[in-house]
Order: structure tokens, then sequence, then C-alpha cells
């Protein structure tokens, strides 16, 4: 192929051969089974700028790509021709503990910045799956959350700037390191979430969290999801970290509780903060629930707390088999147990059990359907029409985050584009009027 | 002033009642609370989204273009109609159209007051959290063009952090949702790009908030130092410490002395300075976390720390300190107001630089600002009338600008860059971050119809006009200020 000549010799020219690999050698970077021409792993920034000038001189498309956890998000690429590795871009920048601050590259993972704001007890408060794998700049890319935006909200909100590489070549700063700042637009928040289409983040600063002082985690057994909410609707003032929503068979997959968990809905809540607050908080969870007649209260075990959560987190990621479908919807959270019970009639209407797992007060449902592998696409399609149907009644959203591949060839798996769809494509066309960055994959196949 | 024509188009889509265009009716809407000035041709008063539309329409046709206003107490001439036009004064667009308790969230029109929202969510023990000092007066869609902070924005973030979605009038006139009610929504986040965009993207129509329930339990204290030094070194100590609070003011002795006489507040006018600091949360704990705060600031130097205030003395200490750029107003004729934000660790330093710049140039400075945030606001009477004094006063803002950048800050926290500071982005941005940030408004808005000649600097935007501002500091040269 001359393009991949091309394109390995210009990218030797301007990188490290060694950060420069073949086709032979990209499979393990292919998307929806797309393998690019040759994979690049810039080390600097203004690397990144020389790949992205020679992408849009070769009218070469560029697909982004951090620790490739998050791949199945996003529809099947037009065209792939760059995978663009931004794993040698792992520093921390600057980091003053007393400002509560940092600014870290892109390609740094999640875990090791904990590891090093940790030593000043201090942490990145966002807790997506996957935090030994994924980095920073794949966590901006999906605007990744986990069951800690009950607290703390989720990346844009703890974002104060960023910098990224044009699809032209050309390095923007946007926004800045101090908390608070409002010169300009807001091309940061803008960045997060559009899955490397608009640019290349290659660096972001972020306001920290003091680690709380303590925490304690406690389930909850209920009959329903509406009890579930009644109950957590309560809890407004106390010192919670996470509400997350299970069904039985979620709560299966990350817990023995016994008996009790054959049917319903468990609540896990964490509660932390201070020592006396997070006492408190569990203290009232206790008594809302004894009043709420719930099947079961339990604190989990102190040591038992971490692993809890992690399989809580890891319940909707992405399998590296793609045999299952995981659909995000996003409503109301008071309608969160209707759409619940909603997705599991559809369960049962086809024999099929999903796992259920809600950020509740956030209004964010994932559904894991494990697909039988004879049913092929037509199952999944009628489940994922049969779920966007209910959420689209309740006016909200569904995604598609991971599904069989022939799947992506009858849907988009962002849903259909609203009337602020236009005003999207014109920005589209503004920052990347080749269409070179992550081509195709984005809502409306932008 | 506005052709006859035209006035007869606006009243025909908004009514008799709802244009202004008498000369003595437009002098009125040619400032906000800066010292520049812009007269528009026409003033309009819209009551719907639909009328809205259809006078972007208009002027569009006739290529005039449009201010959206508030309530006019902007703080960076956000609302100033350099270019003319049409001025849409969306104060009469003032319903809540919905409350959702049990989702905590509100739907409002544009020119519904910051205060009067937090009001009407008291009974289900609601609020909408930041605050501006203006929050009596200033309406809610200002807040959101202007992305406004508040004393209590430090533990609960700017206005950005507490929007879900805006309803506004493109360019072309057409009607359309930003964001919404439900979270994470598909595409690209264009609701924060219109948050803080200044006018400049779109006109805002209703706004979707985000509510917060009611502390429990909130405990004031009021931190009183001899030395100003030991007060931002308390401030560093308590970020630094992982203590947040929710909110974290500092008083300088002008400022106390300038509040004491106009309101009586509590504040002791012999000091250096005071920290005014909120802890909340749940009963259990405040009382730890005050004690903490306490301790920081008895050990950087504090002179006392004065606790347990009775509610209606809280209300006095609050109403001084929002009170203050009013009280600061009596000493002088008129009084110029920096918004510049720091990194906290560098506030005893810079600070140090604000009263140096002061005494440079003969002018008092009062400091009264979020000092947890690291956002400065000094301010500066002086004499309007007086000979150079304004151009005097420019440089030495420009001066306190230029330590704030320098110490790895920016020019403005929250009260946006409006047409006075937008000759400072290039201190802080590169031609191709601007560049970035106007093909934003090519998208949104091409041909800048919405509030021309602001945030961007005059050779990047079109607006020709020249601000006060940007002629002092083209008089003074490129560098003249480091």
């Amino acid at each position: 192929m001359v393009k991949e000549d091309l394109l390995h010799s210009l990218l030797e020219s301007t990188l490290d051969s060694q950060r420069v690999f073949p086709r032979e050698e990209a499979a393990s970077y292919a998307v929806d089974g797309v393998i690019p021409q040759v994979v690049a792993m810039p080390a600097t920034v203004e690397e990144v700028a020389e790949v992205m000038r020679l992408a849009s001189r070769e009218d070469a498309a560029v697909i982004p790509w951090g620790s490739g956890t998050t791949m199945s998000l996003g529809n099947t690429p037009r065209r792939y021709d760059i995978a663009l590795c931004l794993s040698h871009l792992n520093a921390v920048v600057e980091y003053e503990p007393a400002d509560v601050t940092a600014t870290v590259q892109a390609g740094k993972t999640l875990a090791d910045l904990q590891r090093h704001l940790a030593d000043h007890g201090q942490f990145l408060a966002l807790d997506p799956p996957s935090a030994e794998e994924t980095t920073i700049g794949g966590i901006l890319a999906v605007n990744a959350s986990g069951p800690s935006r009950h607290a703390y909200g989720t990346a844009r909100d703890l974002i104060l700037g960023m910098r990224a590489v044009q699809a032209d070549g050309r390095i923007i700063k946007a926004g800045g390191r101090v908390v608070k700042n409002v010169a300009g637009y807001d091309l940061s928040r803008l960045f997060i979430g559009s899955l490397g289409n608009l640019g290349i983040m290659v660096e972001a600063s972020f306001k920290l969290a003091p680690l709380p002082r303590a925490e304690r985690t406690a389930v909850v057994l209920l009959p329903s999801a509406q009890e579930a909410w009644r109950l957590a609707a309560q809890t407004a003032n106390l010192s919670l970290r996470a509400v997350e929503l299970l069904n039985a068979p979620a709560l299966r997959q990350v817990a023995t509780v016994g008996g009790a968990a054959e049917d319903g809905y468990a609540l896990v809540l964490a509660a932390a903060g201070e020592p006396a607050a997070v006492d408190r908080s569990l203290r009232e969870l206790g008594e809302l629930s004894r009043r709420a007649a719930a099947a079961l209260f339990a604190e989990v075990d102190a040591s038992a707390q971490r692993q809890l959560w992690q399989a809580i987190v890891s319940l909707a990621r992405p399998s590296a088999s793609g045999t299952a479908l995981i659909c995000k919807a996003a409503v109301l959270p008071s309608q969160v147990p209707a759409l619940s019970e909603r997705i599991e009639t559809t369960g049962r209407e086809l024999g099929l059990a999903p796992l259920l797992v809600s950020h509740l007060t956030a209004g964010i449902v994932y559904s894991v359907w494990p697909l039988p592998q004879d049913e092929g696409v037509q199952q999944a399609l009628d489940l994922a029409t049969a779920l966007r149907q209910a959420v689209a009644g309740l006016g909200g959203s569904l995604v598609v985050e991971a599904c069989p591949l022939a799947l992506k060839e009858k849907i988009d798996v962002w849903g259909e584009p609203a009337a602020d769809f236009p005003l999207m494509r014109r920005i589209k066309k503004q920052f990347d009027p080749q269409g070179i960055l992550n081509p195709g994959r984005f809502l409306g196949r932008l | 002033m506005a052709d006859r024509k035209l006035v007869r188009e606006l009243q025909a889509i908004v009514g008799r009642d709802a244009v202004l265009h008498a000369p003595e009716d437009l002098l009125v809407y040619e400032y906000d609370a800066t010292i520049e000035r812009g007269l528009p041709e026409a003033v309009v008063l819209p009551t719907s989204v639909q009328q809205v539309s259809q006078v972007v329409k208009l002027a569009r046709r006739r290529g005039l273009p449009i201010t959206a206003r508030g309530a006019g107490t902007g703080l960076s001439g956000g609302a100033i109609p350099t270019a003319g036009g049409i001025v849409l004064v969306m104060t009469r667009m003032k319903r809540i159209l919905e409350i959702d308790a049990e989702n905590r969230l509100a739907v409002v029109e544009t020119g519904v007051v910051n205060l009067d929202l937090s009001a009407a969510l008291s009974r289900y023990d609601l609020y909408y959290a930041p605050d501006p000092s203006s929050q009596k007066a200033c309406t809610l869609g200002g807040n959101v063009a202007e992305n406004a902070g508040g004393p209590h924005c430090l533990a609960y973030g700017v206005t950005t952090n507490h929007v879900l979605g805006v309803e506004v009038v493109l360019a072309d006139g057409q009607i359309v949702w930003l964001g919404g009610k439900t979270a994470d929504r598909p595409g690209y986040d264009l609701r924060s790009l219109v948050i803080g965009s200044e006018g400049t993207l779109a006109i805002i129509t209703k706004i979707i908030l985000r509510l917060m329930p009611l502390p429990e339990a909130t405990i004031t204290l009021l931190a009183i130092f001899d030395e100003m030094e030991q007060a931002s070194q308390a401030v560093s100590t308590i970020i630094g410490k992982g203590i947040l609070p929710a909110a974290l003011e500092m008083l300088d002795k002008m400022t106390m002395r300038a509040v004491e006489e106009a309101v009586h507040a509590g504040y002791p006018p012999d000091a250096d300075a005071v920290l005014l600091i909120e802890v909340e949360g749940l009963r259990d704990s405040v009382g730890e976390q005050a004690e903490a705060v306490r301790a920081v600031c008895e050990s950087t130097g504090a002179r006392e720390v004065r606790i347990g205030f009775s509610p209606g003395e809280r209300q006095a200490l609050w109403a001084g300190r929002k009170g203050a750029l009013g009280a600061l107003g009596r000493l002088a004729p008129s009084y110029y107001i920096l918004d510049g934000t720091v990194p906290r660790t560098k506030l005893p330093q810079v600070l140090r630089g604000v009263y140096q710049v002061g005494e440079k140039y003969g002018f008092p400075i009062a400091n009264v600002f979020h000092a947890g945030d690291g956002n400065l606001h000094p301010n500066i009477p002086f004499d309007e009338s007086q000979p150079g004094q304004v151009d005097k006063v420019l440089a030495a803002g420009a001066e306190i600008m230029r330590l704030c950048v320098d110490a790895g800050g920016t020019i403005t926290g929250e009260h946006g860059v409006g047409m006075e500071k937008r000759e400072f982005m290039r201190w802080i941005f590169t031609d191709d971050d601007m560049d970035a940030m106007m093909r934003i408004q090519e998208a949104f808005a091409p041909g800048q119809p919405f509030n021309p000649g602001k945030i961007f600097p005059a050779a990047i935007g079109s607006g020709e006009t020249i601000s006060r501002q940007q002629a002092v500091i083209q008089s003074l040269g490129p560098d003249a200020c480091i």
C-alpha cells in the first residue's frame, strides 16, 4: 500500500523510529475491526503537532488512542490511517499541593496520577472503570465518570483548562490553571466528551479534592426500584459520595449477600468525608432502611469496601470479547425506577436477564445484556430499539456503549441527532474541515 | 437614535410600550457598572422567546447588532452596546416556569433575579448556589452569560457548574435548546460554550438550573488580623490543609471602614484585614471543621477569631460583604473594580504587589474578594472629573492585571472580559488560541450579530470601537505594564 509506506517514512522522519509501527504491528490498534496504516507514538506535544501537520497535509485520518479501554464506544470509523497513541505523554506538568490543582499530560493513567496525588492527601475526584489502564485523555474524550459523580460531578466540573493540538497541527490552550477563570470561550468543556473529534487533547488542568478522612459503605436491599428511590430521596443532606442502584443480577455479580438478593434492588451507598459526618450518615441510612422495611441493611466490611466499589464500577465496562450489549440511558433521577422496571420487563419478554447498575442521583442507568452467540444482530437491534423508545418517551438519551459490530451498521450508537445538530456540524467544520479526526465515529457520524 | 421605521417594526413585534427610542430613555442603557459607555439606537423589552426570535431576524435583515442585557449590574462592560444597534432588555421575561424539587432542578426565564429564585426555593429546602454580590438585582440570564461567581462558589463552583441547559435564539432566529434536564447528553457540549460567552453567541431565553439542598448547619467565623499578610497566609494554609469552607472572603481595612460607615455590619474597622468564613454541612461535623479553621487562623496570627453569631449578626456581616462595592462607592465619585485570579499560594505575594501599585499611582486601593478561590477584587476609588485620572486608574488596573497573569493567574475570575479587558486577552492567549475561539463564534453567529466588540482584542474581533482601557494600554506600549 503506497499510502502506508508514505506515512511510515514520513512519520519516521518526524518521530524516532522506535515510536512508529507499520500496519503489520498495528492489529491491537484496530477500531471496530479497522486496522490503521500506521501507529505513531509521539513523546512530546510538539511531536503530536508534527503528526497532525503531516496528517492534514496527507489527508490521513487520525484516531487518538489512550489505553484503548473505551474504543468500543462510537460508530465505526469512516476511515482510519494513523493511530495516534498518547501513552508517552504521561508527565505531571505542574502540581502544587497547596493550590489543590494539578496539570497533567493526556497519556497519564488515572491510577498513576492518583498515586502521585495521594502522597499529598489529595485526589482527582473521578472514578471511571479501569483506573489502572485508562488515561486522562481517554477520560476526557468520552467524559467518563463513576459513582463519585454523586458528590463531585464529572470532568466538566473539575476541569480548569487544557491544551490541545488541532487538526492542522496548531497547539491551542483554553482556560487556565486557576480555580476561577472566565476569560474567553469555554473550549475545555466543549472538548470534554467530544471523542477527540475536534482536536487532540494533550494536557489538562484540574481542581483536585482532599481525600476523605473516612469512608463507610452500606448495602440496602429493597423490594423495588421505586422504594429504593424513595429512600435515596431522603438522603440529600447526608455526606454521601455515591448512591448506586443495582438490580439483583448485578448485585449477585459483585457481592454475596445470601438468599435476600433473589429479587428486588440494592442501594449501595458510600458515606465519605469527616468521620463524624460519615458515622451520622451511616446511622441515618440504617434508620431510613428500617422505616422502609428493607429486607437487609448491612455495612460492608472496611477491608472489602474498595473491592466492592471496584466491582461495581466494572459492571458496565465493555468486555474484550464484544459479545455483550451495553447501553447507557440518561433520564431524570426520579424516572430511574420506572425505566429500570421497564428494562427488566423487556428482558423477561426476551428471556434475558440484564445487569442494571445506575448512578441513581444522576439519572444514569447502565444495562448490560449478555447476548447468546447464535441470535446474531437482530436481538441486539430489537433491544436497542426498544430501550431507545422507552428512554425517548421520558425525554432522555440512550447511548449504545458496546455492542456486536454488526449492530453499528444499523444504528447510530449515539442516537438520533436533535435540533442542535446543525450547530455541531458547523463547529466540526470549523475545527476539522478535512474531517481527519476520528471521522464518522461521533454523533450523526461527524 | 433610531429611525422611525425601525421603531415601528420593533413595536409591531413587541408592542408600543416595549420599545424605547427617545434619547433620554436610551441614556439609561448606555452603561453598566463599569466606566465604559455606548448608546443604543433602540431598546426592546421582549416578553417571549418568539418576540426575541423576531427581533433577531429583524436586526439581521437590517444589519443591526443586538446586545442582550439583564439588570445592567455587570462589571466588565458586557452589556454596553459599543456598536449601537438594539439592546434587548430581558427583565420582563421573569417567570419561574418549573421547580422540580424531586429532581432538584428549576426552569426559569432569563430575566429572573438571582435571589428571587432562591427565595422561591426555600420552601422546598433547596437553593441556587452561585450568589454574586449583586444577587438582589442581577438576572440569571446575565449570570449565565458572564458565568458569574460569588462567595459561595468556593465549595460549589461557579454558574457553569449549575446550569443543565439553556434555550437560546440563534443568529438566524432559530430557537433551540442546548443541553437539557438529563445528564451526559450525546454530542458536543454547546451549553458550556454559551455559558460565559458574554452574549456574543446567542440570546439566552430560558435556563435549566441545578438546585442544591440547604445545608443542615452553617457556622460563620470572623477572623481578625492586624496584618494583611497574616490573613492571606491563613487563606493559603486553610486551602492547603484540605479544609474546604463554603465561603472564604477577605475584607481589608479600607473596605471595612467604608462598610461600617455605610451599614454597621459588625466589622472591626481598626483591623488590617478580616476573613469572613463559613463552613457548612451536617451538624455532627461542622463544629470540628470550624475548629480546624480557627486553629489555622490563630496559628497564622489572628488577633481574634469570632464565632457563634446570631442569625441577625450573620446576615449583617453578609449584607456588609455584599454591599461593600456600594459602600466603597461613597468614598469617591467613581470606582474601578478589578477581577483577577491567582493560585492560592500566590495570594500574599500578589496582594503585596497590588498595594505597591496603589502607592506608585497614588491611589488608595480597597481589597474585598473571594480569597479562598484566589479571586482578587482590588477596588480603586477615584474622581472621573479630574483630568487624567481615568487614564491613570486604568494604567494602575492594567499593572495589577499583569501581576495576576505573571503569578500564573488570569484576567477575570467571574466578571467577564467584556470590553474593558479585551486587550489583556493577549497576555493569556496566543493568536492561535483566540483564533480557535473566533471559529466558535463563526459557527454560532457569523458576522458578529450579537454583542460585537467584546472579549476579543480589536484586531482579532471585528469591533472598531476602542474602549478607554484599550486606548490607555495602546498609549503605554506593549510592555509598559510588566
